[in-house]
């Protein structure tokens, strides 16, 4: 009799303990601060750059682009956020202005992966302080790519910026880097930049505030576009250089539009 | 090896172990949180309670990962049931508290941050749960038993997650790992 129930007992535990391990997601895990994905995880800007390619007319071309931001571990909010942009047919991509984790340790990466995997459009996404911690530096660059690039979309100039600085321990953004690419920019219709962090917010200091501004004045570019604040501004907080555009985080129940017009750029900022 | 031994002194016995630094038990793990492979080595305190401090490493070659990872961690076991109660089989849980050594992790913020800009992130708390079959090795050596366990852990990151949002489920947060322990006489 005790032989039978011990025989149940350490049944019980093994068919509980085996349902366990083959519902897991990621059966082994050696570190939380573990660097390094496998394919198809890898690179995943650079195959959105090249389906936007397929989107792409030489000369100018009216499109719209969805932006989202600090997602976080706002997991659920982030679920919404894909599910209303994937309800929408015309838009080219979608933009994800950094902070895609807490902490920057891997699972958050994957998780983070796993509910973009869902949206339709392509999706490009930049670094933001957040993603710096513990080992995400790494873990981004082989996610997603470098961490600054350029692409030519119907005949603009989009530039996509690593502008972090504390968690780099750098006094500066590669202000070089940004001025090489804005420098024979001039004939593009428009040129946007995008960045995790505006300039007037807390990592910058004065000189850094001036310097970027200065070069989006000096280079004529036409938007200006954050996330990191996690709050919905838009204007000119400078006498002189382009219109800047902070974007909500995920939890605060919005996705955001750019309409890139022969005109004018509009931001529509839509609930859902 | 540390069969007590009495003194006396005057009136007083004093009973001592001898060598109570020796470790009672030596493990290997696989994965868990602890880097791609770590050792450990701990002491039986009481029937049920079992502390052990691995050191575990984590990096290109080893594990595959871009960056390498230093991992100490002090892992508090519980055995479940009495011993003997599910034959060989041991259940037991417990906690590891696990301090990480790489890039970008700091128990205090470098002096440029602003005051709680963020949590340490050092240091974390690694649930587990599992079990462990013990075979006896029936020898008057120095070997007593040998063990062969496998758990699942989580990180308290993950657990708070689990709770904060419904899309990370208890199945998102778990992981397995496997391992030996080798109990001397």
């Amino acid at each position: 009799m005790v032989q039978k129930h011990t025989y149940i007992k350490r049944s019980l535990f093994l068919i509980v303990t085996a349902f366990a391990v083959v519902s897991c997601d990621n059966l082994f895990e050696y570190s939380p601060y573990k660097a390094g994905v496998r394919a198809p995880d890898k690179d995943l800007n650079i195959k959105a750059i090249r389906e936007i390619e397929n989107l792409n007319s030489s000369g100018f071309r009216p499109f719209t682009i969805g932006l989202v931001g600090d997602s976080h571990t706002y997991y659920d909010y982030y679920e919404k956020q894909v599910a209303h942009l994937n309800k929408k047919d015309d838009l080219d991509f979608v933009v994800h202005l950094g902070d895609i984790t807490l902490s920057g340790i891997y699972r958050e990466f994957i998780w983070y992966k796993e509910i973009s995997s869902k949206l339709k459009h392509p999706l490009i996404t930049i670094i933001g302080n957040h993603d710096y911690l513990s080992n995400g530096e790494f873990l981004y660059k082989e996610m997603f790519g470098p961490y600054n690039f350029s692409i030519v979309h119907n005949n603009c100039l989009l530039v996509f910026l690593d502008n972090v600085i504390w968690e780099k321990n750098v006094q500066d953004p590669d202000f070089e880097w940004l001025e090489e690419v804005l420098k024979d920019s001039e004939d593009y219709i428009y040129r946007l930049v995008f960045s995790h962090i505006p300039p007037w917010s807390d990592q910058f200091n004065t000189g850094n505030e001036f310097y970027f501004n200065m070069l989006m004045e000096k280079y004529n570019v036409d938007f200006s576009i954050h996330g990191h604040t996690h709050h919905f501004w838009q204007g000119r907080p400078y006498k002189n250089g382009p219109p800047y555009l902070t974007i909500s985080s995920s939890q605060k129940g919005e996705v955001f539009f750019l309409d890139v017009k022969a005109d004018t750029l509009q931001v529509r900022r839509e609930h859902y | 090896m540390d069969i007590p031994r009495e003194l006396i002194i005057g009136s007083d016995t004093i009973t001592y172990r001898p060598k109570w630094f020796i470790p009672s038990h030596y493990s290997a793990q696989y994965a868990g949180l602890v880097g791609f492979m770590s050792i450990g080595a701990g002491y039986d305190f009481g029937r049920r309670y079992k502390p052990t401090l691995y050191y575990g490493l984590l990096s290109h070659n080893f594990g595959g990962s871009s960056v390498t990872v230093h991992t100490i961690s002090l892992k508090n076991s519980w055995d479940l049931f009495k011993p003997g109660m599910l034959g060989n089989l041991t259940p037991r849980a417990g906690f590891s508290i696990n301090w990480g050594h790489t890039n970008n992790t700091f128990h205090r913020l470098p002096p440029h941050y602003p005051d709680k800009y963020y949590f340490q992130n050092k240091v974390h708390l690694v649930p587990f749960w599992g079990g462990e079959y013990k075979i006896s090795l029936n020898g008057n050596g120095l070997l007593k038993k040998m063990g062969i366990y496998a758990e699942m852990s989580t990180l308290d990151a993950y657990v708070l997650e689990m709770i904060r949002t419904k899309y990370v489920t208890p199945f998102k947060i778990w992981n397995l790992s496997m391992g030996v322990t080798l109990y001397l006489n």
